[in-house]
């Protein structure tokens, strides 16, 4: 009996095909764990930012004579008779704080939604939604509520 | 001479194969968990420290000592992240009638490593009772 010197058409055929599938697989799955990586990513930048934004408004707040809601906008007139903003920039999808002697360097966040109200005791409240969008499908989104006691607000021992 | 492989081969090369991925998944969702897990305490110092500012702004909602009031999340908050849940409690400082301590707790319920609770104390000034 003579011994087989290779493999036949159909046997080489199988083995390509299943290479391809094994390959597309780990493929895949390379992609879309480095997708997963981004979006964890940005879910984590979102958090922060959205710890830094609660974190300066709540001191303009603080520092403010009187607030107000202008237009859409939270209008933070200090005692010392400067002016800081909130307002959506809905162009570009961006919450931003404008000052006159800013000495927040990114001032500005993104932002698809934000509402605020004051309310008669001076608490004023923020209802945003900040959102990150990176490549192709990585998207997170997150609704953040800020609420911060206005001038009138001083129960906190000192 | 040999002119494959045995099934024993392929069952142990397949079997090394799906270890490998079972653990990379497995490894995913566990990495997973713990962001969600991050998220979730992040939202739970976020809504702490809403209440405190609103304490601040409304004294009067502190509860009369001994108490423990449930207190309501903003509706996106509790859809959001379900489990999470807040608590505040007051006691009297025995020489000092217009202050409470104040405790605000954070409750978050887990699924798997069992719940957590993050916890802040206030000192409150609230109106002096009349005798």
């Amino acid at each position: 009996m003579s011994r087989r010197r290779g493999f036949t058409l159909v046997e080489l055929l199988a083995v390509m095909a299943l290479m391809t599938a094994l390959a597309g697989f780990f493929v895949k799955l390379l992609i879309e764990t480095m997708r997963w990586g981004a979006q964890q990513a940005l879910s984590v930048r979102l958090t922060e930012q959205s710890f830094r934004l609660s974190d300066v408004m709540r001191e303009d707040v603080h520092q403010a004579g009187t607030v107000t809601v202008q237009d859409g906008a939270l209008v933070i007139r200090m005692a010392d008779g400067s002016t800081v903003r909130y307002f959506l920039d809905p162009e570009k999808s961006r919450l931003r704080r404008s000052a006159a002697d800013s000495v927040v360097q990114a001032a500005w966040w993104p932002c698809r939604a934000a509402r605020w109200t004051v309310s008669s005791d001076g608490l004023v409240e923020g209802r945003l939604e900040l959102f990150f969008e990176g490549t192709g499908r990585v998207f997170t989104s997150v609704p953040l509520v800020i609420e911060a006691a206005g001038p009138r607000g001083n129960a906190l021992a000192q | 001479m040999r002119r494959g492989i045995l099934m024993m081969e392929a069952m142990v090369g397949l079997a090394v194969l799906s270890f490998i991925l079972a653990s990379s998944v497995i490894f995913a969702a566990v990495v997973s968990r713990s962001n969600l897990e991050v998220r979730r305490e992040a939202a739970a110092v976020q809504a702490l420290s809403n209440l405190a500012e609103r304490i601040r702004a409304r004294p009067e909602i502190v509860p009369s000592p001994g108490g423990m009031t449930a207190v309501e999340l903003p509706i996106e908050i509790a859809e959001r992240y379900p489990g999470l849940t807040l608590q505040m409690s007051a006691r009297e400082f025995p020489d000092r009638p217009d202050l409470r301590r104040v405790r605000l707790a954070a409750n978050l319920k887990n699924d798997v490593g069992g719940d957590r609770q993050t916890v802040v104390d206030l000192i409150v000034r609230v109106e002096a009772k009349k005798p």
